[in-house]
């Protein structure tokens, strides 16, 4: 938004036009803990702060990434992008691909290939 | 663009999907991870540990690629090792996610058999295998606008070079090295290939890490920029001298407690050093032993184009690498010829036995032609003293090459070092003694009208 900002006169309406106005309203809520109150907390005080925050379904959390990654929003996008790392790392291969809709397109034979070269992993 | 090498899983930049259409492999593969772009994507592997960025190779073609990228696992080779107390070395093993799973499990690591993926395109993770299969073009090497002199006095130097402060190459000093036609490859492995060197924050032995150079596939290489050569290894240190004109080493008089100034520099072909500006104010001369360096710089006032510095003077964005900077700036810069860097680009290709005096805040990057081997020193001379003085007294926060704590104190340390030297009894080199004595006087009474200034002013 700064950005934006630093191209356009006092009286110009800035566009916003790829975000929607509630996940706005979330990026918003977020800059302005991390300028006000987020200052004056403590470590402890600051992750239970977000975490709350992040307790958001999947489509809401991808459409915040977005946002911050649209917006250039850096930290919230850092803080967002380990929170899904968090929630894959807690998942067994199956369950990921249940929960993002996504297809296993290998053959029998490459799925045995990968397994078999991640052996050292188990 | 006839680009004919394929990509070890057979990924495809991007424009090839308009081309060719297809792009479910990425829809399927990543569901409802295909609305994030690239970027993002890797920014989320980034969070993964070694074991759950490989687990994530079984979930999809699509993860598969991600799963493989090497600068994920580049990253995940060096922080566990700088996580370890002391301070291993690294045995580069073929890739970095081999030399990671070499580092973590007890049995070797497992033939790699690349799923070729096909249909799946991505710029941001083709990018590093284009870099670095990229030839370095004709083009980039042809301009040679910096002066080769021999036999150059010191006078001559100062008043030449020196003081109008110009870069300039000699041709007559390092071949007189015992380094010169000395220095290979084979004489490193074979009588220094136990000395342990340090490379972009890691530790190889000089023999892993010719062989990681010899190996590795790297669009940003890691490069041996070792500040302790000379006090670790005295036969490395007596194949070489400083050459006579820049012998003037005024922090030389601090001792120990001097920030670093000498460096072994050895890198594969394409390694190198974006766009900066020497630390401390300081000047430099970097000579060519074996290899051929490209070098590209601008005057202190000039910043190069696509380079931004932030107001501090602490942060640089610039683009990844020196390879990406020649393939978008310099170019379009030289056919625009725009008024802005008009004459002001210097570039000069030094070769063996060669070696270029790179003046004070002078940016430049510097781009290895070959593997090659350099030595390198920064100083403080008789000439450069004054504004060396300013900027310790005006960024103290700028100064690097010693630790935090010791920053804040260099400025008055140094001043103390100097009224030692010019009172000394030690009557070698009186005309240094009595140049010194003038600047030091002058930069007090400068300082002081300064701060007088300041103070009406407020």
């Amino acid at each position: 938004v700064k950005a934006a900002l630093e191209d356009t006169t006092d009286d110009d309406i800035v566009p916003i036009s790829n975000v929607k106005g509630e996940i706005l309203r979330k990026v918003l809520d977020y800059c302005e803990f991390a300028v006000g109150e987020g200052k004056t907390k403590t470590e402890e005080e600051k992750k239970k702060w977000e975490e709350e925050y992040l307790r958001l379904d999947h489509p809401t959390l991808f459409q915040l990434i977005l946002a911050a990654n649209f917006l250039n929003c850096q930290s919230l996008l850092d803080l967002t992008c380990k929170n899904v790392a968090d929630q894959i790392r807690q998942k067994t291969p199956e369950q990921i691909r249940a929960h993002f809709n996504i297809k296993n397109d290998f053959t029998p034979e490459e799925e045995e290939e990968v397994r078999r070269e991640n052996a050292w992993c188990e | 663009f006839s680009f004919t090498m394929s990509h070890p899983y057979g990924i495809k930049p991007l424009g090839m999907c308009y081309i060719e259409g297809n792009d479910q492999c990425r829809r399927n593969g990543l569901g409802n991870f295909s609305k994030l772009n690239d970027e993002t994507l890797l920014n989320i592997f980034s969070y993964f540990g070694g074991k759950t960025l490989a687990k994530m190779a079984v979930i999809s073609k699509a993860f598969y690629v991600f799963s493989h990228f090497e600068e994920l696992w580049k990253v995940q080779v060096i922080e566990l090792l700088t996580s370890k107390n002391d301070s291993p070395t690294i045995n580069f093993n073929k890739s970095w996610r081999s030399t990671f799973i070499s580092l973590c499990s007890k049995h070797p690591p497992p033939l790699h058999n690349p799923i070729q993926i096909k249909n799946f395109y991505s710029d941001v993770l083709y990018q590093p295998f284009l870099c670095f299969n990229s030839p370095v073009k004709a083009e980039y090497l042809t301009t040679e606008n910096i002066d080769r002199v021999s036999d150059l006095s010191r006078d001559k130097f100062i008043t030449m070079y020196e003081i109008p402060n110009k870069p300039v190459i000699l041709t007559d000093v390092v071949n007189r090295w015992k380094a010169a036609g000395k220095w290979d490859e084979e004489f490193l492995e074979t009588f220094h290939g136990e000395m342990k060197v340090h490379a972009g924050g890691v530790n190889f032995t000089m023999k892993s890490y010719l062989k990681y150079a010899e190996e590795m596939k790297d669009d940003v290489p890691l490069y041996v920029f070792d500040k302790k050569f000379a006090s670790k290894n005295q036969s490395l240190r007596d194949d070489y001298f400083v050459p006579e004109v820049f012998s003037d080493d005024l922090f030389g008089l601090l001792g120990d407690e001097r920030p670093d100034f000498r460096w072994l520099i050895i890198g594969p072909k394409k390694s190198g050093s974006s766009f900066h500006i020497d630390p401390n104010g300081t000047s430099a001369w970097n000579a060519v032993i074996k290899g051929a360096k490209k070098w590209v710089l601008f005057p202190p006032s000039c910043v190069p184009p696509g380079i931004h510095p932030s107001t501090d003077g602490l942060d640089l964005a610039a683009p990844v690498s020196i390879m990406e900077w020649f393939m978008n700036y310099y170019q379009t810069h030289k056919q625009k010829n725009s008024s802005k860097f008009k004459g002001k680009m210097l570039e000069c290709v030094v070769k063996e036995g060669e070696v270029l005096f790179v003046p004070r805040g002078w940016w430049h990057c510097v781009l290895n032609l070959d593997f090659t081997i350099a030595i390198t020193q920064n100083f403080v001379s008789r000439v450069n003293l004054s504004y060396i003085l300013n900027f310790l007294r005006d960024n103290p926060s700028n100064i690097s090459g010693l630790p935090l704590s010791e920053r804040p104190l260099l400025y008055e340390k140094f001043l103390g070092e100097l009224k030692s030297f010019v009172e000394g009894k030690n009557s070698s080199d009186t005309i240094l003694r009595n140049e010194v004595r003038r600047t030091v006087e002058n930069h007090r009474k400068k300082s002081k009208t300064e701060r007088k200034e300041k103070k009406e002013q407020a």
